[in-house]
Order: C-alpha cells, then structure tokens, then sequence
C-alpha cells in the first residue's frame, strides 16, 4: 500500500507534468514564430564597426591597399616608397623605395589586381606589381609581401604631371588612359594579336583623345600637341573610369559633364555619349562589381549610380541612364571604393566622412569619420573592413560586420532597377553563374504566385467543396451517408502523389485535349437535364428505396459520357472554335502563351487537395444546422432548395467560412503540388495557361542552395515568416468564427 | 359521440399512420370548425403532436412513414398525388413547441415566407411584416428594432415572433405544436390571448399537454390516448361533462 | 420551364452533381494509379516492324495514340530498350512506315544490372576467344549459377570493404581527436595503437580488392552473345543479367510468375540505374523508420496536450491559447515546419551536438546536417494536432459517471486519468497515432530539406555499432516519386516505376486513414453506448 503522502505528491507531480505538457504547444508555436523572426531580423539591420584602429604614419600616403585577412596593409608614399604594415600592432614589416622613380613624385595612382599604376610629375609611369604570399609554419599563418617593378614607361611626350591615371589588362591587351595637368587625355594601349600561324604579335597605339572632349572628334596628329584654343574650350577631366572590357571609357569633367567612349577600336576611339550629369564638378568616378554601374561623385557630395540602358530612341540604341541616388555627402566627393564582393562602395568626401553604400537597394549603410581630409580610401578584399589614410597622416582600419547590404523594405517587396534591366522590376533571381552577379530577391513575383495558384485553386474547390456539402447535408439519403469517409480519404492522399500526376499526367492530358475542358461543363449541364429528365420517367418501383437523395450515384455514368463526348469532340471543337491549334489561336487571338504545366493544372490540382477539407468542415457547420429551423421554414412553405439557401445556408456561414478560410491556407502553404505541377518560372502574369512559383515551392527549391546565415538563407526564412503570419491569421480567424458560432448554436 | 361541427374546415376521416411497423395513430376521425380553436390534448406519445404534423405534411421529411385514411381541408384531400406540398404548407401554418427563430433579423424572419413565395416589394413586406406582427402582439415591444437579430428576443417574445412568422403568409389554418410548454407563466399568459384574438382571422389548432390552456382559450377539445381519439366534442363538455372514464381520469389528474 | 426552376430541383442537381464529381475524381485518381502502377511489370508481347525503309524495330509495345492533327492516321511507342546501343530506350513508330508486323517467338529480353534491358536473339555461348551455340534452358542454369558469383562480389564490395572503410574513418577520427589533445606518453601509446591498426587494416584492403578483381575476372568468362534487332551482335557478362525471358512464349502462367517476381523485387531490392530501376527498398524502410520515430515523438506530447486540454485545462486563457496554437500547428505549411526543422534542430541543435562531440570530424558535419532523426522531429511537430484531436474524442468516451465512480472510492485525479480515462482513451490515441503516421507518411516537403536524399547509401539501422544511426540520411517513398518523377534524368524510362511507388504509397496511406476510420467509428459507438 503506497502511502498518502506518495500517492499526493504522485498527483501533483502528474498536475505539473501535464501542464507543463499541454503548454509544450504554445511553447513550439512561439519558439517556430520566434526562431525563424530571429533568423529573419538580421536581414534589415544596418552595418556596424565591430573593431576601429588608427596608425599615425610618417609621411602623406597616395595609395593603400591590404590583404585579404586585413593584417597587413601596403600604403604608398607619395616620395616613392612602399611600405608594408602589420595592422595589428602598427610595425613595420617590409620597405620598399621605388628605384625606377627617380627623383620625380607621384600625382597619381591607380590600383588593379595586384598591381599599381603610378603616375610621376614628369609624364612617366611605373608599374609596381605587389603579392601577398602565404605559408603556414606549424599552424601559424605567415604573410610575405612581394613588390617587383616594371620599367619605367615615358607616357606623356611633354613630360607634364599625370593628374589621374587609369590601367585595365585583359588576356591580350592592356590600356593606360591618363589624363595630364595641362588637361590633354592620352591613351596608350597595347594589344597582342595572334595569328594564324600562333605567332604572337604586338601592337602599340599611343593617342592624345583630347579632342574626342572637346567635340573636335579624332585627333589627326595624334602625337601633335592640339590648338590652345581648343584646349581652352575643353572642360577639365577631373575622373576616369574604365570597365575590364577594355571598351567604355567614362570620363567625368568640371562643368559636371559625363563622357561616354567607345574604345573597342584602339585606334579610332569615338564619343558615344556626353550627358550633364550633375550640375556642379564631377569629382569621382568608380565602377561597382562587374563595371557595369557607375557611380558618380560630385563637387556637393551627390553620390548617383549609372548605367547604360536599352534605348530605341538612340543610334547606339542604349543611353546612359541614372539608376540609383544614394545619400549625399556635405562636401566633395573625393575617392569611391568598390567592394570585391557584391555591388557595395565607398564614398569619402573631403569633410571627412566616408559612407558604406549599397547601390541595388540604394541605402547607406555605415557612416565612419576620420579626422582630416582622406587621402585614400579601400575596401578590403572581403567587404569586411574598410582602410583609409587621411592628410594627418593617420591610417585608419575599421573592422566592418555587413551581412547583408543588399535587403531592405524596397529589395524585398519593391520593384528595384537592376543592372541590365530597362527599368524597375519586381524580379526574383537569387543564383547568377559569376561573381559579380547582382542577387534579385524581390518576394513579389512569388507572393504574386502563390496569389495566382491559390486563386485558380480556390475557384475550382469552393464550389464545388461547398455544394457538394451542400448536398450531401441536406439531400443526400441517408443510407448514402457512408460517401462522407470516401472523401475524407481524398484529403488523405499524400500531395506529393496530386502533383507527380498533375505534372506528368494530367499537365500533358490537358494539353493534349484542351478544348474538351472548356467544353466540358456545357455538356455536364446537357447530361444533367437529360438526367433529371430521365429521373422523372423512372417508375417509382425502379426508384426503389432512394426517392430522393441518390441523384449523386444517379448522376455517375451521365458526367462519365459527358466527360467521354467532350474528349471525343474536342478535335472537332478546336477545329470550330480555335482555327484547328488551339495554342496557336491563344497566342494569335488573345496573345496568351500556353505552357503545358500551367495555373490550371496546378489549380485544378491544389483544388483536389483542399476540396476534401472545404467539403468536410462545411458539412459539419451545415449538418449542425438545427433540424428546427428546418423544419420551420419547411413549414413555411418553402421548397426544400429555398430552405437550404436561406436558412441552412445562412446559418452554417460561419462555418462555411472557415472551411473556406481554412483551405485558403492549405493553399497558400501547398509545395509539392506547385513544386511539380508548374514550370516554377518566377515571373507575374495572370495568364492562366502560364505557370508561376510559389513562395513555399521557392523555398523548397532553394533553401538546400542556400549557405546558412547568408542573405538568400534569411530571405526564404522570410518567405517562410510570410508564410506562417498568412496562415496564422487566416487560422485564427477561422478558428474564432467557428467558436462564435458554437456558442451560437448553443442559444438556438 | 357523434357531434356537428359547424362550418368545417379540415375534415380528418379514417386516418391511420405507421412508424415502420408501429401504428402511432388509429383510425382517427374528427372535424375543425373554421375560426375557432380546436384543441388535443392528451398524455405524452398519445399522437397528438403526430396527427397536427399530418395536416401540414410535415410527416413526410420522416423515412418511413406510411399513412392511411384521408385529411381534407375545403374537401380536398391533402395527400392526392397532385398536391403541391409547399403549396399546401403555405394554407396551413405551424408553430413548433421550442422558439425557432431564424438566426436572422426580426423583420426577416417575418417576411421569410412572403420572401420565399416570391414577393419582393418592399413596403408590401413591410406592411405584411407589421400586421403579423400586430397581429401576434409584438409589434410594440419590436416595432423600433425591426433589425436585431431575433435570438435576441426573450423566449416569449421569440414564440410570438414565429407565430407573427406563421401568419404573415396568411394562412388559412395555423398549427400550433405546444406552442408554450418551454414557456414561463407570463409569456404563456400573453400567448394565450394572442390566441383568442387569432381566431377571428384563423382556424387555429392547438396541441397541448396543459389543460387549463386548452380549457380556457378552446372552442373544441380532442382527447387522445395511445394513438386513439378517445373523445370529441365542445370544449365545455369535456371538461365538465366528459364521457368517456379515461377522459375523466385524465382531466381530474387520476392519470399521465 | 420557370416552373421546374421554381422547385429548385435543378439546383439540387447541380449540387449533387458536384459531389458526383468529387466521387469521381477520387475513383478515376485511385483506378489511374492502380491501372498505371499495377500494369508496369506485366511483360508485354515483344513486336517486331520491319519498316517500309527496310530497316527492322523491335521491342515493347509501351503505347499507340493517334497523331495528333493528321486524321485516321496512329503510331506506336516502342521500349527498344539496348540503350547502349542505340542510345534511347523509346522510339516512335508511324503505322504508316510499318510494311511488316511480327512477333518472333525466340525473341528474348535480358534484364542488365546496368544500361537497362536487351532485346535481342540468342547466339551463343563466349567463353574466351569461342563461341559455342547455347539453349535457353542451359543459359537460365548459368544465370543462377552466375548469381552465387555476383552475390560474392556485392559481399566483398559492400560488407567486406564497406567495414574496412567504416573502422578506417573511425580511427582517423580518433587520431584527429588524440592529435588535438596535449601530447604525452599516454596519447602517445594510442596513437601508435592506432597506426598498427591502421596498417593492418591496408594489408586486409589489399587482399580483399585483390580478391575481387580475381572474382570480376572471373564472373567476365562467360558471356551471352545476342543479336539484336539491327542485326548488330551484343556480348554480355552473364552474371550481368538479373534475368532473362522469352515474352511471346511466356503463357498467362509464366507471366503471373514473372509478374509476382518482378513485384516481389520492387518491394524487396535496392535501386539501380539512377533509381529507375530495381527496387524501393530503403525507400520503404526509410519511410517505415522515421514515421516510427516520429511517432514515439509525438504521442507523448499529442497526449499530454490532449489530457491537459480535456481533464486539466479550465476554460481560461492559456487552454484557449493551447487551442489556438493546436489548430495552427495544423494548419502552418508544412514548408515552414522544414524550414524551422533546418533552422533549429539541424543548424542550432545539431551544430551544437557537433561541436561538443564530433568536433573530430569538423568540417564536416554529423549531427549539424539533414538526418532522419531531424526528419522524424520535424514531421512530429506537424503530425501533434493530429494526435490532440483523435486523443480528446477519446478522452470524451470515459464517461462522467465512470470518473465519479473512481475518485468516489478515494482515487486521486491522476489515479483516475491513469487507471480509468487513459485505458477507455487508448482507441483514440490509437487513432490518433495512426492518422499522424499516416501523414508523415505523404508528408514530403519539410522532409526535402531535413534530411531526405536520392539514394542513401547505407540504411539509418544496420550491424555496426550503435545499430541505430540517427545522424543518417535516408530515403522516402514521397521524396523518390519527386525525384525520379521530376529529376531524374531519364524521366521517360522511369516513369511507369514512379506509378508502381506512388501505388505503394497510396496503398500505405489509404490502408492506415482506412483502419483509423474504422477505429473511430467504433469509438464512436462504444462512446454512444456508454454514454447511454
């Protein structure tokens, strides 16, 4: 015999247990809702600096750049001297003094790969190639810079200072544009050419462009100094910018006018297009990833991203266009940095501040200050941390934690103008094949989607969910009650089963035989007449026990022909009504195009799955319906219809309701169906013959891609967030309308 | 027994009815004078409720149900095979024994049978949603909230509103099926003078398990036992001259 | 005309007409599957269509349509099958180009181990450089005796070096494990256990793969040489050939046999050829294990939330919140279970495993990536609803009478719930836990991206220790329709295999909601019963 003091605390122990059991499906509701916003909230935070250090160097500094771990840092001297620095503790590991240098200065540099371009005060320019080599020595990472010089190159024939220079290299060809203190543009380009027979062959153009500027065209004496009043005519090149194509050449000048080179043809560069783009001086030029957008600094701190668009109107038949406006600056924009990894920059302007932009959704993300004017600013290889130099001579390093720049409001629901694009679009493209692939993640094409499947899908299955419950409710008999479970088993059939046959079977069926489908239910209203007619000329004994409510079995072999007929004439009914192709008439006539795995089937398909559950909970709210007011208004008179429409109907809406809202949610949240029934092509249309892709089909497709933690990770953990808050709601909403109306029934 | 009925209205002759294979009403005979109240009483499963059921048709929504016998009302018989049941259910009103209302508005609950038969003018409802309403004593109490929902009614209240229901098709015979017996006192009380001033405009039959009731507002009382009229005749004589021993054992409370 | 309309009749027809439709999809979907999946290891006649070309066409009649647009005209599809020697299995024959239709008796099919089947006349017998003449009879002889052979190979690859790899990995993990701790003597010692082992388990390697390519050698003596329908003559390895059959010659007899063993493969063999032939096997096992974990998961919990919600839940505002969060379990997308399936337990439970026990083998994951358990937890958060409802409606059937009895002889609650209401409650939960695995078993998408794969390459249950491998991968009766529905890359050939495995779901999943229903019903009516 257990004592009572056992036996009580057994009792309360199971008390605590249960409950704290019961309340375990609040806690894995919350912790779902909660996980996944945590997952999700990440996405649109702004940058922060997780860590800041500064250096005072010795000299002024022109150029700087570091490694890809961002521990050491190679500045350039502007008397000539590279020196590598350790970033963790200021020492200095390796100097270098240029030898081919002389005792010119530098005015300019440009930076590339791992090499410097320096442009000297008299017109010469040496390439200093750098390296980072690594070696590990008993689990100590040890990094060696190299530098190695190139020979001097003598670039400008009058030996005037290089104001700004440019270098890009392809495979096989090299070209160097810079432009000279006295304004002249000069373009120096090498091409190695193989011929037929694997000879390499090496070509040289040198080119003074000055002209191309001033609207003069080619210059004819390319080595010849041009007129002075043409110089005086010609605005100030104050930025350059090149893409890695070798081809368009971008110069930015005082008057804040933007020139737009060809340069494929070496030696017969031409203006493509010269716009205003900004009112005063442009002041910076820099392309983001991929040299495809520019962004344009100026005198007043604009900060506008370009880009050349497709554009009928003109010859070239594409237009430089404005794409993005990010966040000004207060004072002149003086150097853009790009990052290596996706289309983000920096901006620092002369007041100091230097801003972390993200072109693609146009916001700035961090804005970090140094003391003095910046001298030279960069972006570490892996967009983690930023490196500038200002004029006191302090080197700056700020450690930058930026998950994700490229998700705001306007990314994810809005439309955005995308590089490549005519104009703004909702597009959804998270994978490109390179690098420097800009990811597309608006959600709309795919909530569109799953709007679109979910509508074709609710119009097929609420009527026919709810009338058939209608029915078997109020006139089926009751010894055909046993149907119910049948359907019910239909809601059991895995869905993955509805979408192989909706892809594979049916998808190709309905191609196949189109016209039948449309029409299908003008001969089911045919049979149905014959039927009823042929119901009343049955002799009663016939009949036998079902007088009435055996219409549905009744009814069985009649739909069947009329499903055969329709299938029979649908040869002959695209031959009448669609000019013999039916697709062909769709694309000619309404200008729909048909593709085989369309919103019909995957509708048709999701109906199947959510007619089951509309049926069933609609059935019940009507079946509960109380056999008094039946009875009432049978009594009043009223047809045995009039009374299902105005009373049954009426009462049971709230029922009705949430069966509906419930398959609502059933569909909006479908997967495999959609995942095989459609082309899961993301794109927004409402043409029925087309397909879609659904927010839950995308996340199936995607997520397994998808590395953790990273933008496209946190963005299905969205669609997923989206996801649950509609079916949240929508089962709430449900769930409370159907206790409203119990207590309902209860007063009745 | 035999006793003349004046002015009849229902003549109800030789009627037998099974449930499947029980026989729930004997070989009933009895007549319904026009414009008076005609009353059953009886023991509970006596048939009396199911033989009030056989004058509207309301039998036939029950599986297996077999009747013999006529109902006629103006001399035609209700179950001939060419009779319109909804037609039929339209002369001869009911009133059930719990409060049904639809879970609609008062006014539509009214005009739910004018509605269904068709009409759909306006201030023809209307005017037909008043008079009933009147005409079941309601008016006053609802005539300024003709579109609350009708569940909101007191059970009294929600009674008359389906007599007013009844009534607003104009009907020629109005069947009530222990119209007060989920009724307090007072709401029977106003029920029952309703009743009486019903029946200047209506046949009205009544079934009823209390025999005050049937004692005070009937003009002709039927007392039913096990499925049998065992008595007929004037209210009056019923109650204070019955022939019959069970009819007595009945009404002086020796008995149900 | 109005008059009919009046009655409303017609309507009512119109209703009924819809459930008509609903009855008839369900019976059509069902027939379809049935048809399809039951049809596919029938053998079929083998045709041969000498062309008006002259050229010759022979194989399994798969199916004949008309032509689309072009009147009266119709044409075949032919499974030709020697798909390495004409590079497609199916080709399209127009009846038009037909000059001469024949069904040679002798003609025989060959089912390969690998590059499906061959279709072909028997020529001889190769054993080495000569070729002799060989009956069928003697080949069938062959075939089973070359199948001793073939099992011994698959027991040396599978067993013999599956277990040599399985204890390498595991000592290499350890000596990473040692290597990571301080070096003494100790440490020292083990790791030099651990190199003697390892050595001796490279020299057992060598014998066993020495072994086999004497076995391999071996089983490519003999080989079958068959002509095929161009003329052209094939060789093939006999232990290569699963079975052969002569389909015109088979009787109705031979068939049913053929047709039993065909089915009796499916069910009972692994995959071959990219899942499109063979069996489903570890599908089915696979599927069979998580829906058994899942269940041991979710009927705990369904049930104490059933409990709590009927005996111990006043009507207040967490039993009102418990039922909110019920219907909503039920009703959030599956998709979103997965997903917080692969955020949660995978990412942050299973790292987290990861890094505090199998930190050996990082980078690569064990715990920290798809697997059956994480499946199997996933699909019981999604199935507990499911549990609740069925567990509550059996909870109602102990009656009010029965529990005051109980705590009337001086029970405690949890006495009475214990000893009264849960026996009373079993058939529901029964219930309940049937139409959950049920479930689970059509559930497919949150199981994408939990651990489901194409082809796993061991079962989550075998002999190395700990026999049970939670951390495992594995297959899925729904996910292998997917794939080689949708992504396999010879859809055409694998199709009629996919009708056969969405057969065997059906069957699965009608058969456990079928017996639920049944159950239910009979709850129901000891409920009324007791009630009365």
């Amino acid at each position: 015999m257990k004592s009572i003091k056992r036996r009580r605390f057994t009792d309360k122990a199971a008390h605590w247990v249960i409950k704290l059991g019961g309340a375990a499906v609040i806690v894995v509701i919350l912790a779902l809702f909660i996980f996944i916003f945590l997952e999700v909230y990440p996405l649109l935070k702004d940058a922060r600096v997780i860590d800041k250090k500064t250096f005072l160097l010795s000299e002024s500094v022109i150029a700087l750049k570091t490694d890809d771990q961002q521990e050491i840092a190679c500045v350039l001297y502007k008397k000539g001297l590279v020196e590598f620095i350790s970033l963790t503790d200021g020492a200095v590991i390796k100097k270098h003094p240029l030898s081919g240098l002389g005792n010119a200065l530098i005015t300019s540099v440009d930076m590339a790969d791992n090499h410097l371009f320096i442009g000297t005060d008299d017109g010469r320019l040496l390439t200093v190639a750098l390296s980072f080599s690594e070696s590990f020595d008993q689990g100590v990472r040890i990094i060696s810079p190299e530098v190695s010089e190139e020979e001097p190159l003598c670039f400008d024939d009058q030996k005037k200072p290089l104001k700004s220079i440019i270098c890009k290299k392809s495979d096989s060809a090299r070209v160097l544009i810079a432009s000279s203190e006295d304004g002249r543009l000069l373009l120096r380009a090498t091409e190695e050419t193989t011929s037929l027979f694997g000879r390499g062959e090496k070509k040289e153009v040198v080119q003074d462009i000055t002209g191309l500027i001033s609207g003069a065209g080619r210059n004819d004496a390319p080595h010849l100094s041009p007129p002075d009043e043409r110089l005086a005519m010609t605005p100030a090149v104050t930025s350059l910018a090149l893409d890695h194509f070798l081809e368009n050449l971008y110069v930015g000048a005082s008057n804040g006018e933007l020139f737009h080179f060809n340069i494929s043809d070496k030696e017969n560069p031409y203006l493509v297009e010269k716009i205003k783009a900004s009112d005063t001086a442009i002041t910076a030029l820099g392309f983001l990833l991929g040299d495809v957008s520019l962004v344009v600094g100026d005198q007043r701190g604009g900060i506008n991203v370009w880009m050349r668009v497709r554009d009928e109107a003109l010859a070239s038949g594409w237009a430089l266009k404005r794409i993005h406006t990010l966040k000004s600056h207060n004072a002149a924009v003086i150097a853009i940095a790009p990052s290596f990894r996706d289309k983000g920059f920096l901006t620092a302007a002369s007041d100091g501040t230097i801003n972390l932009n993200h072109a693609t959704s146009e916001q700035t993300l961090l804005t970090i200050t140094t003391t003095a004017k910046p001298a030279t600013i960069v972006f570490s290889p892996k967009a983690n941390g930023a490196l500038a130099v200002d004029e006191n001579n302090t080197l700056y390093l700020w450690h930058i934690s930026n998950p994700h720049p490229e998700t705001t409001l306007k990314t994810l629901f809005g439309r955005v103008w995308y590089e490549g694009y005519e104009k703004p679009e909702f597009v959804w493209q998270s994978t490109g094949g390179t690098d420097d692939f800009e990811p597309k993640l608006s959600l709309t094409p795919l909530i569109f989607g799953t709007i679109k499947g979910t509508m074709y899908a609710m119009l097929f299955a609420v009527p026919v969910g709810v009338l058939a419950a209608l029915y078997t409710s109020q006139f089926l008999h009751k010894t055909l009650k046993p149907i119910k479970p049948v359907i019910e088993i239909m809601a059991a059939l895995p869905s993955v089963v509805l979408g192989f046959l909706a892809g594979l079977w049916l998808a190709p069926l309905i191609e196949k035989i189109f016209p039948a489908i449309i029409i299908f239910p003008l001969f089911i209203l045919l049979f149905i007449s014959f039927a009823i007619f042929l119901w009343n000329y049955i002799p009663p004994a016939f009949k036998g026990r079902y007088k009435h409510g055996a219409e549905a079995l009744f009814l069985i072999p009649f739909i069947i022909i009329a499903a055969y007929v329709s299938i029979q004439l649908s040869g002959y009914c695209e031959h009448l009504l669609f000019s013999d192709d039916y697709r062909r008439w769709l694309n000619d006539i309404l200008g729909l195009r048909y593709d085989q795995r369309n919103a019909v089937v995957v509708g048709f398909a999701i109906g199947f799955a959510i007619i089951p559950l509309i049926f069933t909970i609609s059935e019940d709210a009507m079946n509960n319906v109380p056999k008094s007011l039946i009875s009432a208004s049978l009594a009043l008179g009223a047809t045995p219809w009039q009374t299902a429409m105005r009373v049954v109907l009426p009462t049971a809406s709230p029922g009705v309701f949430s069966a509906i809202m419930i398959g609502f949610g059933r569909a909006v949240g479908e997967t495999m169906i959609v995942l095989m029934a459609t082309g899961n092509t993301p794109i927004m249309d409402w043409n029925i013959f087309n397909g879609f892709r659904a927010l839950a089909a995308n996340i199936a497709v995607e997520i397994p891609e998808a590395p953790m933690g990273g933008t496209l990770y946190r963005t299905l953990f969205l669609a997923a967030m989206l996801l649950f808050i509609t079916t949240f709601l929508v089962n709430t909403v449900a769930e409370t309308v159907r206790q409203k109306m119990k207590r309902r029934y209860s007063k009745l | 027994m035999e006793i003349l009925i004046p002015d009849q209205i229902v003549n109800v002759i030789n009627l037998s009815l099974y449930y499947g294979k029980t026989k729930a009403l004997k070989e009933i005979t009895l007549d319904v004078s026009k414009s008076k109240i005609t009353s059953f009483i009886g023991p509970s499963g006596c048939g009396k409720s199911t033989l009030i059921r056989c004058i509207n048709r309301m039998n036939d929504l029950i599986e297996d149900v077999k009747i013999e016998g006529e109902i006629k009302i103006d001399g035609c018989d209700i179950y001939a095979p060419d009779v319109d049941v909804t037609e039929l259910r339209k002369r001869v009103g009911m009133v059930f024994q719990k409060p049904n209302p639809f879970p609609k508005s008062i006014f539509e609950n009214v005009i739910y049978g004018p509605r269904v038969l068709g009409v759909k003018n306006k201030s023809v409802l209307k005017d037909l949603c008043e008079k009933a309403l009147k005409r079941a004593a309601l008016w006053d109490d609802v005539k300024e909230r003709l579109h609350v929902n009708a569940l909101d009614l007191s059970g009294g209240q929600q009674q008359r509103l389906c007599i007013a229901r009844a009534i607003a098709m104009e009907p020629e015979i109005v069947l009530l099926d222990e119209p007060c017996s989920a009724l307090d006192p007072i709401a029977t009380s106003k029920i029952e003078d309703m009743l009486v001033e019903l029946k200047k405009h209506y046949t009205v039959i009544i079934v009823t398990h209390n025999m005050q009731q049937a004692a005070r507002i009937s003009d002709y009382t039927g007392f039913f036992m096990l499925g049998k009229l065992m008595e007929f005749n004037v209210t009056t004589e019923i109650f204070t001259n019955p022939r019959e021993k069970a009819t007595e054992d009945y009404i002086t409370g020796r008995f149900g | 005309m109005k008059k009919i309309l009046k009655t409303g009749t017609p309507y009512i027809w119109l209703t009924a007409c819809m459930l008509t439709i609903s009855l008839l999809m369900i019976g059509g979907l069902i027939l379809l599957i049935m048809v399809k999946g039951l049809g596919v290891f029938w053998p079929h006649e083998m045709v041969r269509f000498v062309l008006k070309d002259g050229s010759v066409v022979m194989g399994e009649i798969a199916k004949t349509e008309s032509i689309p647009h072009i009147k009266d005209t119709y044409r075949t599809k032919l499974k030709i099958g020697n798909r390495d020697a004409f590079g497609l299995d199916f080709q399209w024959v127009d009846h038009e180009a037909v000059a001469r239709r024949e069904y040679p008796p002798d003609a025989l099919a060959f089912e390969r181990r690998e590059w499906g089947n061959l279709y072909g006349f028997l020529k001889g017998l190769k054993v080495g450089e000569n070729t002799k003449p060989i009956s069928e009879q003697e080949l069938e002889a062959l075939i089973k005796e070359s199948y001793a052979l073939y099992k011994k190979i698959r027991h040396v690859e599978k067993r013999a070096i599956g277990n040599i790899n399985y204890v390498m990995e595991k000592n290499r993990l350890t000596l990473r494990r040692l290597q990571a701790l301080p070096s003494n003597a100790d440490t020292q010692e083990k790791v030099n256990d651990i190199q003697v082992d390892v050595n001796r388990l490279e020299s057992l390697y060598h014998t066993q793969e020495n072994l086999l390519a004497e076995l391999y050698q071996e089983a490519r003596k003999q080989e079958v040489v068959v002509t095929i329908s161009d003329g052209r003559e094939r060789t093939l390895p006999v232990f290569q050939i699963i079975r052969m059959y002569a389909p015109n010659k088979m009787g109705v007899f031979a068939k049913v046999g053929f047709y039993i063993s065909k089915f009796w493969e499916f069910v009972s063999a692994e995959p071959r050829e990219a899942n499109t032939e063979g069996g489903i096997f570890p599908a089915i096992f696979g599927t069979v294990m998580m829906v058994f974990i899942m269940s041991i998961a979710v009927v705990p919990l369904g049930v104490l939330t059933a409990v709590y919600l009927k005996e111990y839940a006043g009507d207040n505002i967490i039993s009102r919140l418990v039922r909110i969060s019920v219907s909503n379990l039920a009703g959030v997308p599956s998709i979103v279970f997965g997903v917080f399936g692969l955020g949660f337990f995978i990412y942050f439970i299973g790292g987290g495993i990861d890094s505090l026990f199998y930190s050996e083998s990082l980078p690569t994951p064990t715990f920290g990536t798809g697997g059956i358990l994480w499946a199997s937890l996933t699909l019981s958060l999604l199935t507990v609803p499911v549990v609740v409802v069925a567990t509550e409606e059996g909870l109602s059937s102990a009656s009010k009478s029965v529990r005051e009895g109980s705590y009337a002889l001086g029970a405690t609650k949890f006495e009475t719930l214990w000893r009264v209401v849960l026996p009373q409650a079993t058939p529901g939960i029964l219930t309940g836990t049937i139409l959950s695995m049920a479930r689970a078993v059509g559930e497919v998408a949150p199981l994408m991206i939990t651990g489901v794969v194409k082809l796993a390459p061991s079962l989550p249950l075998d002999s190395h220790y700990p026999f049970v491998h939670l951390e495992r991968k594995f297959m899925h009766l729904g996910f292998h329709i997917y794939d080689v529905g949708f992504q396999s890359p010879n859809v055409e050939a694998a199709v009629p295999m996919v009708y056969t495995t969405t057969l065997v779901l059906v069957i699965t999943v009608l058969t456990l909601n079928i017996s639920a229903i049944l159950l239910r019903n009979r709850l129901r009516k000891w409920y009324n019963s007791s009630a009365m």
